[in-house]
């Protein structure tokens, strides 16, 4: 297990690296000058080459780049331009939004994905299954920011049954959960549509299985077979790909965040692009990178951990 | 059974015969590509329909819900929805179609010469991928388009680049496979040049997988670049795309739903039929490929 974990963490060193490298000279090879950008058309020349200076821009890019990764291992992400604040504080500050919305919209998923895929797979080939997944197809193709749109216009401004935008009060937890229902199910129901297709053929594999006809055999009540003998085997798959979905999760949440004004990571990182504020958004991409690596890196672990059949 | 029986025809039948049978008999896939060619019919012979000019303001119209004139009512600057939809279809269609091909061109060279050279090139050109891979592909895509700008050359040029080591990496997988082949073999043995084999035995024979990830991967881009245009960082207003007309009507959604919506339900149509005719597509072709897009989402 030791050295298991080892070596998994020394062949993500070069991954994160390389992620690192990339968001670096994709936004440092950004064409025009972020000075320019950050004082606007008026500014005077000395003022936008002490800025400049002042921001390191006058050292060649290579000179910068070894500056940014040493500074990177000391944990520091630079300033953002608009609030002068570390950028790594400023991202810390919206995380806990995200997480709850992503969170929530896994669960939601969850509870949505799992008890229809088991139904569609037991029901095989049967109309409830048929409708099941053309369900699922048309679910996939509707984009997640507009079924945030939708669920908005029909649940807010229609009904008015939950609030229109923001993140509640943050003092209150009902106010939190209250503004939290509609972006977790846009994200929730977008995902379960994949965690149903995953669960039906996991389940069909499992059900196929030699030991769920000893179970059957030996006259369990159906009921037991399904829910103890296939799902619990089933289940093992589908946990790990939920860690797999991190990254459309992520995308998902940027999107909802924007449909619903929330002041999430996602709604961070919109205002730092259209602000040019360039080490916020070069931060933000990073830390959003890293989570979906670090995720994908600890939920393969625990699938190792969990499934005795694997060695480690 | 049917996808044997389809392959059978295949080697029997010509082309054409063989894709009639195919579609009439998922009746799905019949649907999609119905849907598939009319959009893009309109979307090539737009110029020529009689419609209101997309950008066209006449500001006294504005948000005018449907009527017999203006069948998906006006948006606030009056512009005539339909138009806008139809015209913003060209675009995302355009989008949509040519990041894979272009995504595709390029993963497809990438991993041919990566599986068949394997050493060095093999190592490089994958951990790439890897890296590429780790970036969740609205993110990739973000950055891109936020660092080189939006416009519409450069939306394709992001989603092309989310789209290669999808490529690369399955193309890489299927060229191991077909390089170890006895065919192969024989060529070299006949002594045929290193690009000859790879252009007439290697390529031809990882083309079906490659087809079901290009039919699955153009709904997803399409997606994808209704995303960034919805977030503002795609194709910039007033040139109508699906992605921006939502964003425009959304402040209006309390007065005039219809501009988002109607945007919405065409985006959602024309996705779904890609994804009939790739699934179609896929159970034919290539069994194996079933979690594909489980997994090739991110």
């Amino acid at each position: 297990m030791g050295r298991y974990l080892l070596k998994t963490l020394i062949t993500i060193i070069p991954t994160l690296f390389g992620v690192v490298t990339i968001v670096f000279f994709l936004i440092h090879l950004t064409p025009g000058d972020p000075a320019l950008a950050i004082l606007g058309p008026h500014a005077t020349a000395d003022s936008i080459r002490e800025l400049r200076i002042s921001l390191g821009l006058d050292q060649p890019l290579y000179l910068q780049y070894l500056k940014f990764m040493r500074n990177l291992m000391q944990g520091d992400l630079g300033r953002s331009l608009v609030t002068d604040q570390p950028v790594l504080l400023e991202t810390l500050r919206p995380l806990p939004y995200t997480i709850h919305l992503a969170l929530a919209g896994v669960l939601i998923s969850l509870i949505l994905g799992i008890p229809i895929g088991v139904i569609s797979a037991v029901r095989r080939n049967t109309f409830l299954d048929y409708f099941m997944r053309a369900s699922s197809i048309s679910g996939i193709s509707i984009p997640v920011f507009f079924l945030a749109i939708l669920l908005l216009w029909i649940f807010s401004y229609h009904l008015g049954w939950f609030p229109i935008i923001g993140v509640g009060d943050t003092s209150s937890w009902r106010s939190l959960l209250h503004h939290l229902v509609l972006p977790a199910s846009a994200i929730g129901i977008s995902m379960a549509v994949l965690i149903m297709r995953l669960t039906r053929s996991c389940m069909l594999e499992v059900l196929s299985q030699d030991y769920v006809r000893t179970a059957r055999a030996k006259g369990l009540a159906e009921k037991s077979v399904i829910l103890i003998h296939a799902l619990k085997n089933a289940l093992l798959p589908i946990v790990t790909v939920v860690g797999l979905y991190m990254g459309q999760l992520l995308g998902g949440a940027i999107l909802t965040e924007t449909v619903f004004a929330r002041q999430g990571v996602g709604k961070l990182l919109m205002d730092a692009i259209f602000a040019r504020d360039y080490p916020q958004v070069q931060g933000t991409v990073l830390i959003f990178a890293c989570a979906v690596i670090f995720v994908n890196v600890t939920v393969d672990i625990i699938y190792r951990f969990l499934d005795p059949r694997i060695k480690l | 059974m049917k996808n044997q029986e389809f392959l059978k025809q295949k080697r029997k039948r010509g082309i054409g015969k063989v894709i009639f049978r195919f579609l009439r008999q998922n009746p799905l896939a019949l649907f999609g590509a119905v849907v598939i060619v009319i959009s893009i019919l309109t979307s090539v012979l737009v110029p020529i329909f009689p419609l209101h000019d997309p950008l066209h303001q006449n500001l006294p119209n504005r948000l005018k819900p449907p009527t017999a004139e203006y069948l998906f009512g006006t948006d606030n600057y009056g512009r005539d929805v339909l138009s806008r939809v139809i015209w913003g279809g060209r675009v995302s269609l355009l989008v949509g179609i040519f990041s894979v091909a272009i995504g595709s061109l390029i993963g497809v060279t990438l991993g041919i010469i990566s599986g068949y050279f394997g050493k060095y090139v093999d190592t490089v050109i994958m951990r790439i991928t890897d890296i590429l891979l780790s970036f969740p592909a609205l993110l990739l895509a973000m950055a891109i388009c936020a660092a080189i700008g939006s416009s519409l050359y450069n939306v394709i040029i992001a989603i092309s680049i989310v789209t290669v080591p999808r490529f690369s990496r399955l193309v890489r997988g299927t060229t191991l496979s077909v390089k170890e082949a006895d065919f192969i073999e024989a060529a070299r043995a006949l002594g045929q040049s290193r690009w000859k084999i790879i252009f007439f035995h290697v390529l031809p024979n990882t083309f079906s997988p490659i087809l079901v990830l290009a039919t699955l991967w153009i709904p997803q881009a399409i997606i994808t670049e209704a995303s960034l245009s919805f977030l503002g960082l795609g194709v910039m207003p007033p040139t109508p795309t699906w992605g921006n007309i939502i964003n425009e009507g959304k402040t209006y959604l309390m007065n005039a739903p219809w501009i988002s919506i109607s945007s919405g339900v065409v985006i959602i149509l024309v996705v779904m039929a890609f994804n009939f005719v790739g699934d179609a597509v896929r159970d034919a072709f290539d069994p194996r490929l079933k979690g594909e897009r489980e997994v090739g989402r991110g």
